[in-house]
């Protein structure tokens, strides 16, 4: 991964991070809450290449793991994801290009954003974080797992579009 | 199918997931630099959540109005007959309001109790992904903010200071999966643990099996020593059911948070208190009565015909 891909991810996820801080938490959304950034995290790893997914995925879990409200210890998100997206590059001549497949999109993303949340949470239970009744994360899990979904075609193209959009950037200044 | 990487990938993989390992270790270990870095992003995200609170909150009510569409109609219908004008000036003296009220109530039971407070503006509520139930205050160490300091609304206890920048706050909320608090029942003293659950609901459990607690019973703060986290006698909730299972060693029981803790504008932190433990006199007091209406009866007494209308009616 080269520096300026390094940077542009960094960039872009500090964005969403602060988006996510700013702008989404304060909405009261009718079924529990919406992780933007895990979306956009999984949307982001789907079409990269397996050595970038991972080195995306630390970057999104440092982000993570910086969540001043957060009681987990950090590195705890960062691990999540990392092992999330070497689950997700072992099978990704499976899934294919999902950019022309809204409906395969979107329940990969379902399936990314809700083993992320209940991999966290399980983890945390075994570190001995306090975590919320079985029931209460069910429901957490649940409220973003819809939204995640309803919203995906929304975010999904763009993001991908965007992605390419930054690298082509990146490769025409570099002369490649 | 299954993708293997070459040996330059899983390296990488390895070099990152020992690196996470090795922050975990290290923050369980109470690394303070590994902490410090969460203290630092609260003070670059405070700007940002302020002027995300400023600019959305008008989405966030317009998303609560679809939620209770009920109310929205009404209030819908109320706006129609108002001019463009009058509508702006009427929402924002609304909202000044809402917050003076709630910070009047706050600083009542704040007189009542002889606390001293400082006042502070809810910025941003928790992000539920993370399984935390918080809330982030504008407020911070500069304003003697500390960490351990109770937060109150004008009904009773909203949370404890979890952690302080110069210039903000995070609160971790009493419905906080990891939140426990010592509580007595006003009247019988009876002494029991609350504990959060992550909804609008608390489980209370006795210590004493012998003790008795029954549906509408007030909690009151046991007090903490040097009244850090918790000063002794602050409302805290309600008893709404009560669980009477035989083989249970300690009772337990539901109770609801007197702070409406969804919808806080303003709040306040203890500073310091003045007075020792005001016992039950900060309980909430009963509503009064609704006064009944008296009704009151005129008679006007019909008048008794004369002789003249009576010859008139015979002749007629």
């Amino acid at each position: 991964m080269s520096i300026y891909r390094t940077s542009i991810t960094v960039s872009f996820f500090v964005f969403i991070f602060i988006l996510q801080a700013a702008v989404i938490n304060q909405i009261p959304f009718f079924i529990e809450g919406f992780s933007l950034f895990l979306a956009v995290t999984f949307s982001w790893i789907a079409s990269t290449e397996r050595a970038e997914t991972f080195a995306t995925a630390f970057i999104a879990g440092i982000l993570l793991d910086l969540s001043p409200s957060l009681d987990a210890p950090v590195g705890l998100w960062t691990f999540t994801l990392l092992f999330l997206s070497y689950l997700i590059s072992l099978y990704r001549e499976s899934l294919g290009d999902l950019d022309g497949r809204p409906m395969t999109a979107a329940l990969y993303l379902l399936a990314t954003t809700s083993s992320a949340l209940l991999i966290y949470i399980l983890t945390a239970a075994l570190l001995g974080v306090d975590v919320p009744p079985a029931l209460r994360a069910g429901i957490d899990t649940a409220g973003n797992a819809i939204w995640t979904l309803l919203l995906s075609p929304l975010y999904f193209p763009l993001i991908n579009r965007l992605k390419l959009r930054l690298f082509a950037i990146g490769k025409i200044r570099s002369g490649g | 199918m299954v993708q293997r990487g070459s040996g330059r990938t899983r390296l990488l993989l390895v070099t990152l997931l020992v690196t996470s390992l090795l922050l975990i270790t290290l923050d369980l270990r109470g690394v303070s630099l590994v902490n410090s870095f969460r203290t630092g992003t609260q003070a670059i995200l405070r700007p940002f959540q302020s002027m995300g609170s400023a600019i959305f909150s008008p989405i966030g009510n317009f998303f609560g109005d679809i939620a209770n569409i009920g109310q929205a109609n009404e209030k819908l219908d109320q706006l129609e007959a108002d001019n463009k004008r009058l509508l702006e000036e009427l929402a924002e003296a609304e909202d000044i309001k809402g917050e003076l009220k709630q910070l009047k109530d706050v600083l009542d039971l704040a007189g009542r109790g002889g606390y001293k407070v400082v006042s502070a503006k809810v910025i941003a509520f928790d992000s539920s992904a993370n399984f935390e139930e918080t809330l982030t205050l504008d407020i911070g160490s500069s304003s003697g903010v500390t960490r351990d300091m109770t937060v109150i609304s004008g009904k009773g206890v909203v949370g404890v200071v979890k952690s302080v920048t110069s210039r903000s706050a995070i609160v971790q909320l009493i419905s906080d999966p990891g939140f426990k608090m010592g509580v007595r029942i006003a009247g019988t003293q009876a002494m029991g643990i609350l504990s959060g659950e992550g909804s609008s609901t608390f489980t209370l459990e006795l210590l004493d099996a012998r003790s008795t607690v029954k549906v509408g019973d007030v909690l009151l703060s046991r007090g903490s020593s040097g009244n850090r986290p918790f000063p002794p006698g602050l409302p805290v909730g309600v008893v709404t059911s009560v669980d009477d299972s035989t083989g249970a060693l300690t009772k337990s029981a539901t109770v609801r948070a007197f702070a409406n803790l969804g919808s806080q504008g303003v709040v306040s932190v203890i500073l310091s208190t003045k007075v020792d433990d005001p016992r039950d006199a900060l309980m909430p007091k009963p509503p009064a009565p609704t006064p009944v209406p008296t009704v009151t009866v005129f008679i006007t007494p019909t008048p008794e015909p004369t002789k003249k209308s009576k010859s008139n009616q015979e002749n007629g």
